[in-house]
């Protein structure tokens, strides 16, 4: 095996080169679009100004080049006694320093032209937010690995004989196109079409004046046929939000989740999945703060659950270090949970359910601002407001409310505690005790009443509440949670 | 009970119920109420000044203003005499325990094993009363993350330094 020297300082690949010019073009081009849009709808304006525009765009183009390649030039980059050590910039130098034991992950990334180009970025995310993240855009696939392997496996570097053995892999998942068009059809349909339909409003309303103009006549006509309550203009404009919705969520999925795979390789995940932006993670299972994995009808009928395994991270970068599957059967789930969570399987689960009061304080949360906000509405119709009122609002969520604090609830074995919660559907997140960061007992005058308490147990990725269990309950949970974390030699990360 | 657990009896697990927590000192209570006379003014501070340059506000705007500044500021210097006397920590061999609130009753723990650093601050005013605070950082982020303020400067330093030293075992 071609063994790198990463001790001594090494540029990127040349190739990188043309990566970082078609990155600033991007940057810079969203940020010019409007403009260059309104000079070339604007009448005369282009015929009148070409010499200009057109010298403009060349002198932007050159700077960028020009960027470019003394930003290429001045990015080094090496392993210097167990430090990650980055060197960048060529007017204000910088140099980043990363200790090996401080990096979180190292996953490689390739979008459309690293795709064509045949390199792929490398970025580095560290457990401190203090250190920005930091990247390599262009490295050959084998030189990719050869400094993953060095940063992520640092401390068995003397035994690398052992990562020779890719046939000891074992592809956990592997989702085909037809899968992911079962994914999409099981994904929240209707979210997907209003953020749709959201953001072609919003382009809508910053083009009008262009768009008024050059199709005045359509949305005349348009418009007059909305005039005239017309059932059957209802129904195809519902019709064709479903099937805009469903086509949407199924181009999402696709775009994100294409050709997914998971494997489960000796200390952990990696996960390759995405159309233009593929994307490939690796990580070590111990670093795994919790996992979660939720289920609706429709998902059930197909035998589907996503799973979610979130890394310890900083408040800012939460979404960037979770491993996402949107969808596995449930022994595939079950292999996973207990790859992860050893214990798992020989563990005995006690379960404990959430206070009938959980949902009254939320349905009285609920019922209060409305009633309030009803009494200033002007007075429109009476009937007609308190029927939307009613069947609109107030029965859905209270069937939400009464849901979810129905199926809120908590089952603890010696090692691990799993929280189960939804409405419609359900997650189920699960945590091993000795990750737990600290504990909090909420009790409010109200909740002592009657007797209740609520937990709130903060992880390295995320905090998760225990509301409205008994009060003898939540005290035993919080001492026999302190009780886990102080006494395991487990470290968290 | 929680559930059954052959190796370890949970009725013999140390109980945070039975325990004597100690209070943060009742000086606090000046900087307690300096504090929400500077929140209360920074709000107010544009109307306060829109209806002093601005001769059109009508009087009964100005005196409904200065009753309510008037009203929180007595209503906080109350409150934080009541406030103050649920403030209370407590330091055991292997966490710290800090409980506030008086109708939302919290108490925050967090294992010494789970801290990443700890720092005393100290403000100019709390300076003069000879107070401090602790703050002590987890991976958990901002609601890992655990303040307590109003403590002798000693004090402060003493826990510091309790706590530091257990750190030093666990690395």
């Amino acid at each position: 095996m071609y063994k790198a020297d990463l001790s001594t300082p090494r540029r990127q690949n040349l190739l990188g080169l043309i990566v970082l010019l078609a990155n600033s073009i991007r940057k810079i081009g969203w940020n010019i679009l409007p403009l260059l849009i309104y000079a070339l709808i604007k009448e005369d304006f282009y015929a009148n100004n070409k010499l200009l525009i057109i010298s403009a765009i060349c002198v932007i183009l050159i700077l960028l080049v020009i960027h470019s390649i003394l930003f290429y030039l001045n990015f080094l980059f090496s392993i210097e006694n167990n430090d990650f050590v980055l060197r960048r910039g060529y007017i204000n130098k910088k140099t980043i320093r990363i200790p090996l034991d401080k990096i979180q992950t190292v996953n490689t990334k390739q979008n459309l032209l690293q795709q064509i180009l045949n390199v792929v970025s490398l970025e580095v995310d560290t457990a401190g937010s203090s250190v920005k993240e930091v990247s390599i855009t262009a490295l050959r696939r084998a030189e990719a690995d050869i400094i993953k392997r060095a940063l992520i496996e640092h401390k068995n570097e003397n035994t690398d004989e052992t990562d020779e053995k890719t046939t000891d892999k074992n592809n956990l998942i592997k989702l085909s196109p037809s899968d992911l068009i079962k994914i999409a059809f099981s994904e929240n349909i209707l979210k997907t079409g209003l953020l749709v339909m959201l953001t072609i409003y919003s382009v809508y309303s910053q083009y009008r004046e262009y768009i008024n103009r050059y199709f005045a006549r359509e949305i005349n006509d348009f418009e007059n046929q909305l005039n005239t309550i017309n059932y059957t203009a209802i129904a195809i404009l519902l019709v064709l939000f479903i099937v805009l919705s469903i086509v949407a969520t199924i181009i999402k999925t696709f775009i994100i989740y294409y050709d997914l795979s998971l494997i489960k390789t000796e200390k952990g995940f990696e996960l390759k999945c995405g159309l233009l932006n593929r994307k490939n993670n690796i990580v070590p299972k111990h670093k795994i703060q919790l996992l979660k994995y939720s289920f609706n009808p429709i998902k059930k009928l197909f035998d589907i659950v996503s799973v979610t395994m979130k890394q310890a991270s900083p408040n800012d970068v939460k979404e960037k270090q979770s491993l996402k599957i949107p969808g596995c059967s449930n022994r595939i789930n079950n292999s996973v949970i207990e790859y992860i969570f050893e214990s798992y399987s020989n563990s005995h689960f006690t379960t404990h359910f959430t206070a009938k009061y959980y949902f009254i304080r939320n349905w009285i949360w609920l019922s209060f601002p409305v009633a309030i906000a009803i009494q200033f509405l002007p007075e429109i119709s009476q009937y007609t407001l308190a029927f939307i009122g009613i069947f609109g609002w107030f029965i859905p969520c209270t069937i939400a409310i009464w849901l979810s604090s129905k199926k809120r609830n908590f089952s603890i074995s010696d090692d691990i505690i799993s929280i189960q919660s939804g409405s419609s559907g359900t997650t189920i997140t699960l945590i091993e005790l000795h990750k737990i960061q600290s504990v909090k007992y909420r009790q409010s005058v109200f909740q002592k009443r009657r007797k209740l308490a609520s937990i709130k147990v903060v992880t390295a990725s995320e905090s998760i509440s225990i509301p409205f269990i008994d009060q003898q309950i939540a005290s035993e949970l919080y001492n026999y949670i302190l009780y886990k974390i102080e006494s395991s030699n487990k470290n968290w990360m | 009970m929680l559930f059954k657990n052959e190796s370890i009896d949970i009725n013999s697990l140390p109980s945070i119920d039975l325990e004597k927590f100690t209070p943060i000192e009742k000086r606090y209570r000046i900087i307690m109420v300096i504090n929400s006379i500077i929140s209360a003014t920074i709000i107010t501070i544009p109307i306060i000044l829109v209806s002093i340059f601005n001769a059109e506000v009508p009087l009964y705007v100005r005196y409904a203003l200065s009753a309510v500044l008037l009203t929180y500021i007595i209503f906080n210097i109350f409150w934080s005499r009541i406030s103050i006397q649920y403030k209370s920590y407590l330091l055991r061999s292997n966490d710290i325990l800090f409980k506030k609130g008086v109708i939302w009753k919290k108490t925050t723990a967090i294992p010494f094993n789970r801290i990443q650093h700890v720092e005393v601050k100290q403000s100019a005013i709390a300076k003069q009363l000879n107070l401090s605070k602790i703050v002590i950082f987890t991976a958990g982020g901002n609601t890992g993350d655990l303040a307590i303020s109003g403590l002798n400067d000693q004090t402060a330093n003493k826990i510091r330094e309790f706590i530091m030293g257990k750190l030093k075992d666990y690395v």
